[in-house]
C-alpha cells in the first residue's frame, strides 16, 4: 500500500472517467446498431428472371408491354428483344406509341425508336437491351438484371 | 480601379475571415466567458438543453435517496421510448394482414429488430412502474402539499397518459394477447353510464356508443389498429410531452427539487 511512486488516480477522476468511457462506448455501439437496424435485409421484390409467355403468341412487329417489370418485349425481323422501359434521362417509364411506332416518355418528352435509341428530348443514351433467353419449347425469358447494351 | 499588392490581399482576407469567424463564435456564444458567478449562470440560461436544469442546485439536491430519482427515470424512459418507438416505425405497417408479420420479422430478420422491440417493450413497463413509484413516493414524503397541489394534478394526467400510451400500444403486435386483451379492455368504454351500450341508463347502442368511437367500429378491427396506432405514435406522446413540459416548469416554479422537511 502506498509505495507507488506516481500520483494516485483519484476516486472523483476513475469515475468521471469510468462515467465517460462508458457513455462514448455505448453510444458509439448504439449508432452502430441502428445505423445496421436501418438497412433492410430482406426486400419484397420479385425475382429478376421473368416468363413473357410463348414465342409464338407475338405477332411481327408486336411490342408487349409488362407494368410490373417495366419491360417491352418485341418481335421483330431481327428477332426477339427486350427493351427496358426506364427512361434514360431520370427514370420514369416510357410509353409505347402504337401509330407513331416509338417509345415516348410522359415527364421531358424524349422519344426512342423500336430498337431504343433516343432521338428526340433530353435522354443522353438509347433504352436498356436486357437479356432474353428462347426456350425449347418456346417461351421467352427476360432476365432485367442482365443489361445488354448493343 | 485599385489595385492591391499580393501581401495587402492577403491580409485583407485573413482579417475578413477573422471577423467572419467572430461574428459566427458571437452569434453562437452572446456573451464572452469569464469564471464569475454571473457567466456561469448565463451560461446555463443561455443554452437551449442546459437552461432546464437550475443555474444553481441546492446541495440537498444530489442526495439522491430523497426522490429516488424515479421522475427523471420515467422521463429517461419516455426518450428511450420516443427513440425506439421511431426506430419500430420504420418497419411497421398497421395493418391487419401485416402488422403481425412486421412484428415477427422485427425480431427474426431486422439486424437488431429484437433489441429495439424488446427495449421499446421493457421500457414500457419499466415506465409504468417508475411512473407509480414516483407518485408513491410524492405521497409518502407529502411532496404534492401547497404550492405543488398543482403540479400534483398535472402528474396524475401524465400518469393516465401512460396506461393510454401502455395500453394503446398493446394492440400494435395484433398477436392473440393483443386482440383479447383490447378486446376486454374497451369493454370498460362499453360500461360507461349513459354513453356506452351496456352501461346504466344506456341511450346508445354497439353502433354509436363510445367504444364504437374508441375503435372506430363494433369489433376490434383494421380501423381500431389504425386509431390505436395513430393515438400511440402520434397524439398520446405529444399531449404527454406538452404536460411534461409543464410539469417540468412547475417544480422550477415551485420552488425547485422536493427536499426532506
Amino acid at each position: 500500500m502506498g509505495s507507488h511512486e506516481e500520483e494516485p488516480v483519484s476516486r472523483r477522476d476513475f469515475l468521471s472517467s469510468a462515467g465517460w468511457g462508458s457513455l462514448v462506448l455505448l453510444g458509439t455501439l448504439g449508432t452502430f446498431q441502428s445505423l445496421r437496424f436501418m438497412v433492410p435485409n430482406v426486400l419484397f421484390e420479385p425475382p429478376p428472371v421473368f416468363d413473357a409467355g410463348k414465342l409464338d403468341q407475338y405477332g411481327n412487329g408486336a411490342v408487349k408491354f409488362f407494368e410490373s417489370r417495366k419491360v417491352f418485349v418485341c418481335l421483330n425481323e431481327q428477332g426477339v428483344s427486350a427493351v427496358s422501359g426506364v427512361c434514360t434521362h431520370l427514370g420514369c417509364t416510357v410509353r409505347w406509341n402504337q401509330d407513331k411506332q416509338i417509345f415516348e416518355c410522359p415527364c421531358h418528352g424524349s422519344k426512342f425508336y423500336k430498337n431504343g435509341v433516343n432521338y428526340a428530348g433530353p435522354a443522353p443514351r438509347p433504352l436498356d437491351q436486357l437479356a432474353v433467353n428462347v426456350t425449347e419449347d418456346g417461351n421467352i425469358q427476360v432476365d432485367t438484371a442482365k443489361i445488354i447494351n448493343a | 480601379m485599385k489595385s492591391f499588392k499580393m501581401g495587402e490581399l492577403a491580409e485583407l482576407f485573413l482579417r475578413q475571415s477573422r471577423e467572419l469567424f467572430t461574428q459566427f463564435r458571437k452569434s453562437l456564444f452572446r456573451t464572452d466567458f469569464s469564471d464569475t458567478e454571473r457567466d456561469r449562470s448565463q451560461m446555463i440560461m443561455g443554452n437551449v438543453f442546459l437552461h432546464l436544469h437550475p443555474v444553481k442546485i441546492p446541495k440537498h439536491a444530489i442526495k439522491m435517496s430523497f426522490t429516488l430519482c424515479m421522475g427523471g427515470i420515467s422521463f429517461f424512459l419516455f426518450l428511450v421510448l420516443t427513440f425506439t418507438g421511431i426506430m419500430l416505425m420504420f418497419y411497421y405497417y398497421p395493418t391487419t394482414d401485416r402488422a403481425y408479420y412486421n412484428m415477427k420479422d422485427l425480431e427474426f430478420v431486422v439486424s437488431f429488430g429484437m433489441l429495439m422491440r424488446n427495449l421499446h417493450r421493457w421500457s414500457a413497463h419499466g415506465m409504468v412502474i417508475s411512473v407509480i413509484f414516483h407518485m408513491a413516493r410524492v405521497f409518502f414524503t407529502g411532496a404534492y402539499k401547497h404550492p405543488r397541489e398543482f403540479n400534483w394534478v398535472v402528474g396524475v394526467v401524465l400518469l393516465v397518459l401512460t396506461l393510454l400510451l401502455s395500453f394503446t400500444g398493446y394492440l400494435l403486435p395484433w398477436d392473440q394477447l393483443a386482440l383479447w386483451a383490447v378486446t376486454v379492455g374497451t369493454r370498460m368504454a362499453a360500461a360507461t353510464p349513459v354513453l356506452g351500450y351496456t352501461g346504466p341508463f344506456s341511450i346508445t347502442t354497439k353502433y354509436n356508443d363510445l367504444r364504437f368511437l374508441l375503435l372506430g367500429g363494433p369489433e376490434v378491427g383494421e380501423n381500431a389498429l389504425l386509431r390505436f396506432y395513430v393515438l400511440h405514435c402520434i397524439v398520446l406522446p405529444l399531449v404527454a410531452a406538452v404536460f411534461i413540459a409543464v410539469h417540468f416548469w412547475r417544480i422550477r416554479k415551485d420552488g425547485g427539487i422536493s427536499r426532506p422537511l
